[in-house]
């Protein structure tokens, strides 16, 4: 019975034995693995889709009713997940072979590797050969993330260079008679640090702080960027060695450390809130792309602005490739309907439109180019980081969700002041390389 | 105890002896109002437990194929994963402080609202409102109440002095304040309203009895009420430990079990291998020891219940 | 009978916590007429300066929130229907009648609620898409009619046990007979706990949010826990806030249950008068 290898169609049948049989006699089984879509002979080709809801989930379904519009054979079937539990949902889908034609997933939690590894996915190799379709349009960052063991996987639907952005709050800036930091990025630490110490101070007299200068990232890729500017990475090319305790990689920990607890210009995690920078009593945070939604958010308060993270010892700013795939489903029946679908959410005009909705924009410099971009200034500015940005580097073993949480509980400790960066990360690296040791997920 | 006294002579005055085929045909009723359970339980859960107690066995990353793997799940837990020992800490610490809170809370609340005092519909609707609000929207409120910098309570502790600390942010805090955010949902929520279901059914005249007696209202409560709503006061109980050890949604919606693991729960553990590390045999591990020390904790319990819980209807 | 001062005390304490129950819901109904702007500031509003009312119309705009709530009622409905009836027969099972091996399918019972049903989702995902049940409200709703709910039979069998057994003698009946003393003696009873199991039924099922998202895919299928999440914001995923949208949806999912246990409360608050029945 406990045999070495049991698939799941056998303990299917172990449990089925004399299990339940009675109870389900009087129910009508249904052909397994079929998806529920009953299509009849002569109605389009139904391609199923799993996104996630909110503003990337409206987006989806903007689109999917302009493909069908230019593609009257095709009928796209959304089914939006809600984001915490996506990857749950994705699992079970997977478990019971039953996920649909083509899905988004993410890099940064390995999972997009993962999946590529394990057969998940349908290797795009040959279709795009067959249908002469031009990746050049694309970031050459993208087709390299997209790529695993020599195949392509998948088309990139959106990118960004990650949490590159110094996002300031202008008008206290100008109180302050701070000019706006750099768009092209050339400023130090340094700097910085000048910035946030004049930015901090106590507004109401009571000998409490309370605005801030600077709030960084609390991320393992939020310190990837002082780490890049510093010389320093998470883990090696490979994604087998954890560097977290590199000279390097210290010291842009020991920076941030100093930002919280030397010179209290940095609200410790213990004292910072969502909303402090919204409300106005943060000059400068760190952020992505998508921080100018914060707009939204301020009203007319204060005008928001960005410019680059600043250069560290090295003299160049970090950042990091990041792209969201679009994926087809290796199990599909409908690969060529499907790999239609992928394109039309790699093309020039989806890659407008979810920026225009308050996501990121499409994987392509003419997306990124674009007048119905260009004409937002911090759009720019994150542009000009695109052309220079640093390739994207994930865990070897595809644990990346693994890495995640033990780097940030690990590293708790260091931001909320208990403990020195450098008793703790070498601790932390530790422990990092004990999940990258572990086979692949 | 005058008050038991009454009630004990018809209690205990149920059947004597059964004839056999009596006995028969009791069990056979017996089994058939039971038999919607017994399809269910055989068709929709027999087949998951044992597949899950199989899968503890085994190496599954849910994508790939089950690969047996003998005991080495039970002992990565019990001695190669940190986390282990740590989240079975933490759990018991959560259960040990917030299952008497939360059950003195409950009680305390429903017997409030027993006394006939006017509005109490009013006041009972306002108790349970907190164990109505959905999940997503109470994340976001206790985001709000938590602010260590200008949220609600930190803003009350600074009017009487006492400079807050960091709250779900803070290692020494976040433990406590999920203990908070739970009883504030829970108080006045499903646990009460059987408390007051219980109470309802406690008879007015074992009350008076008491009174011609001349108890006070400790006596009355300690010797009437209690026994009387020991039934439910049990199964509050049971299904307080079980809720509080199998404590998950406050951690994942708020802290996701940081910082520094101090609110990594173990059921939180457990979903976090099963569906974030792709360890659905290691997770399946954890699932059962976790049943072996639960089950064994609720059986001791209804074991010990026999000496303390009253039934006016058992049947032995 | 009490004197006036306690009472008083008594009154002070009801509010009191009254207060400390309803002051944080009061943020939420605050919150759900703020305009965007007004969700992060500081110092933090209660109270929106300007109403919003169309915060709460925007709800059922954005999001097909009828038909998801028309998916609950239906699905909500079914399943407490089951739940009530077969929880109920079962329970009195469990309670009056002796039978070989009672005790230990109770604790089969009890142990159904222990076992994490995180392990359990897959195993229980695969009967569900052998039986073509993937995509339906069938598993949302056909378990209840065979028993599932452990909380609610042994929340039943624990009412059962409090109605003194002379009252109906049914264990010494045969099956017509026992269904009639059910039917006539111990559900009349039962009200107040008949109501307390409707009421949590119909709360968990229509606050169930794991049950739908793992078996429904189609969008138009969904139920509205899920529709909720709709108005979540990802961090990192940017767009125009929906925090205010949030709460709105969300009082407005949890109105039918505070409704609901307004009307409720009568019954099972309603205390049992046995001495009329002793006679």
């Amino acid at each position: 019975m406990f045999d070495t290898r049991v698939s799941r169609r056998q303990f299917m049948q172990l449990g089925g034995m004399g299990l339940g049989a009675v109870a389900l006699a009087a129910c009508v089984p249904a052909t397994p693995g079929a998806s529920p879509l009953g299509a009849a002979d002569e109605e389009p080709v139904v391609i199923r889709f799993h996104g996630r809801t909110g503003v990337q989930g409206d987006h989806f379904i903007e689109r999917a009713r302009a493909f069908e519009e230019e593609n009257p054979g095709i009928t796209i079937k959304e089914e939006l997940f809600p984001h915490a539990e996506y990857h749950q949902k994705m699992e079970v889908l997977l478990a019971g072979q039953t996920m649909g034609d083509t899905f988004w997933t993410v890099l940064l939690s390995g999972l997009y590797h993962r999946y590529a590894n394990q057969g998940v996915l349908l290797a795009l190799d040959d279709m795009v050969a067959a249908d002469e379709y031009d990746l050049g349009v694309f970031f050459p960052e993208s087709l390299d993330a997209a790529s695993h063991a020599g195949s392509l996987y998948s088309l990139p639907w959106i990118c960004h260079p990650g949490r590159v952005g110094c996002f300031y709050n202008k008008q206290l800036l100008a109180d302050n008679d701070l000019e706006e930091p750099p768009e092209d990025g050339d400023w130090t630490f340094e700097n910085l640090l000048e910035y946030a110490k004049v930015l901090t101070q106590d507004t109401d007299g009571d000998g409490q702080i309370d605005q801030f200068g600077m709030q960084p990232g609390r991320d393992p890729f939020s310190l990837l960027v002082w780490a890049r500017a510093s010389g320093g990475e998470i883990y090696d090319e490979e994604g087998k060695t954890s560097l977290l305790d590199s000279e390097e990689t210290l010291s842009a920990i020991r920076f941030v450390y100093d930002l919280m607890h030397v010179h209290n210009v940095a609200p410790s995690p213990e004292q910072q809130t969502s909303d402090m920078f919204v409300s106005g009593r943060i000059g400068m945070v760190q952020s992505g792309y998508w921080g100018q939604s914060w707009k939204n958010q301020i009203g007319d308060r204060f005008e928001l602005g960005a410019a680059p993270m600043p250069k560290g010892s090295t003299g160049i700013n970090g950042s990091m490739y990041e792209f969201d795939p679009a994926c087809i489903y290796s199990g599909s029946e409908h690969p060529e309907e499907a790999f239609e679908w992928v394109k039309w959410l790699a093309n020039k005009e989806t890659g407008i439109r979810i920026a225009e909705a308050g996501s990121v924009p499409g994987s392509r410099p003419d997306v990124w180019e674009d007048p119905r971009l260009t004409q937002f200034p911090i759009h720019n500015v994150f542009t000009n980081i695109m052309y220079n940005v640093l390739p994207f580097r994930g865990p070897g073993n595809f644990r990346g969700l693994e890495i995640r949480d033990t780097y940030s509980n690990g590293m708790d400790p260091v931001w909320l002041g208990n403990e020195e960066p450098d008793n703790v990360v070498p601790t932390v690296s530790a422990k990092l390389q004990e999940v990258l040791d572990k086979p692949p997920a | 105890m005058t008050a038991l006294k009454e009630v004990r002579p018809e209690i205990q005055a149920g059947p004597r002896r059964l004839k056999v085929s009596l006995k028969r045909q009791e069990a056979i009723t017996g089994y058939l109002y039971i038999l919607p359970w017994l399809l269910g339980f055989l068709a929709f859960t027999a087949f998951p437990f044992l597949a899950s107690f199989y899968l503890s066995f085994t190496d599954y990353t849910v994508v790939s194929q089950p690969r047996f793997a003998g005991f080495a799940n039970y002992a990565e837990a019990l001695s190669g994963d940190d986390l282990f020992w740590g989240s079975l800490r933490r759990t018991f610490t959560y259960a040990i402080v917030g299952v008497p809170l939360g059950i003195v809370g409950s009680l305390s609340c429903a017997l409030l609202l027993n006394q006939q005092l006017r509005g109490t519909t009013l006041f009972r609707a306002l108790y349970f409102l907190p164990s109505l609000t959905p999940l997503v929207a109470l994340a976001l409120l206790w985001q709000w109440i938590f602010q260590p910098d200008f949220g609600v309570l930190n803003f009350l502790l600074a009017m009487v002095g006492i400079d807050g600390p960091g709250w779900l942010s803070s290692i020494e805090w976040a433990l406590p304040s999920l203990i908070i955010m739970a009883l504030w949902t829970t108080v006045g929520g499903g646990q009460m309203v059987i408390f007051l279901a219980g109470l309802q059914g406690v008879p007015q005249e074992l009350y008076e009895a008491v009174e011609i007696d001349g108890g006070g209202a400790w006596y009355r409560f300690r010797h009437v009420t209690l026994p009387m709503i020991s039934p439910t006061l049990f199964f509050n109980l049971i299904l307080g430990i079980i809720g509080a050890l199998r404590v998950f949604t406050v951690a994942y919606v708020s802290t996701e079990g940081g910082p520094a693991y101090a609110t990594w729960f173990y059921i939180l553990h457990l979903y976090t291998q099963a569906f974030k590390y792709f360890n659905m045999g290691y997770a399946s591990a954890l699932a059962w020891i976790f049943f072996i020390i639960l089950i064994s904790f609720t059986y001791l319990q209804v074991r010990a219940s026999r000496h303390w819980v009253f039934y006016a209807g058992d049947t032995g | 009978m009490t004197s006036r001062r306690p009472s008083l005390l008594l009154y002070l304490l009801v509010a009191l916590l009254a207060t400390l129950f309803l002051g944080p819901f009061l943020w939420t109904v605050g919150s759900s007429f703020k305009h965007p702007t007004e969700i992060y500031v500081f110092p933090p509003l209660l109270w929106p300066q300007q109403m919003q009312w169309q915060n709460w119309l925007e709800v059922w705009r954005q999001v097909p929130f009828a038909r998801y709530a028309q998916n609950s009622v239906g699905v909500t409905g079914m399943a407490v229907l089951g739940q009530i009836l077969s929880t109920t027969l079962v329970a009195y099972g469990f309670a009056r009648f002796r039978f070989p091996g009672r005790d230990f399918l109770f604790m089969v019972v009890l142990s159904t609620m222990i076992l994490p049903f995180e392990v359990l989702l897959i195993p229980q995902f695969l009967i569900f898409r052998e039986l073509g049940w993937l995509d339906s409200y069938k598993p949302l709703i056909v378990p209840f009619f065979f028993g599932a709910g452990p909380f609610f039979i042994f929340l039943m069998r624990q009412f059962f046990l409090t109605i003194p057994l002379d009252l109906d003698q049914s264990a010494r009946l045969d099956g017509a007979q026992s269904w009639r003393i059910l039917w006539s003696i111990i559900l009349p009873l039962s009200l107040p706990a008949l109501a307390t199991v409707a009421i949590f039924s119909f709360l968990t099922h229509w606050d169930s949010f794991l049950g739908p998202l793992i078996y429904l895919n189609t969008m138009e299928k969904y139920t509205l826990p899920l529709g909720l999440r709709f108005f979540q914001l990802v961090a990192d995923a940017g767009g125009a806030p929906r925090e205010h949208l949030l709460m709105a949806a969300s009082l407005t999912v949890s109105l039918p249950g505070i409704v609901l246990f307004v009307l409720a409360q009568k019954y099972f608050v309603q205390g049992i008068v046995l001495s009329g029945i002793k006679g």
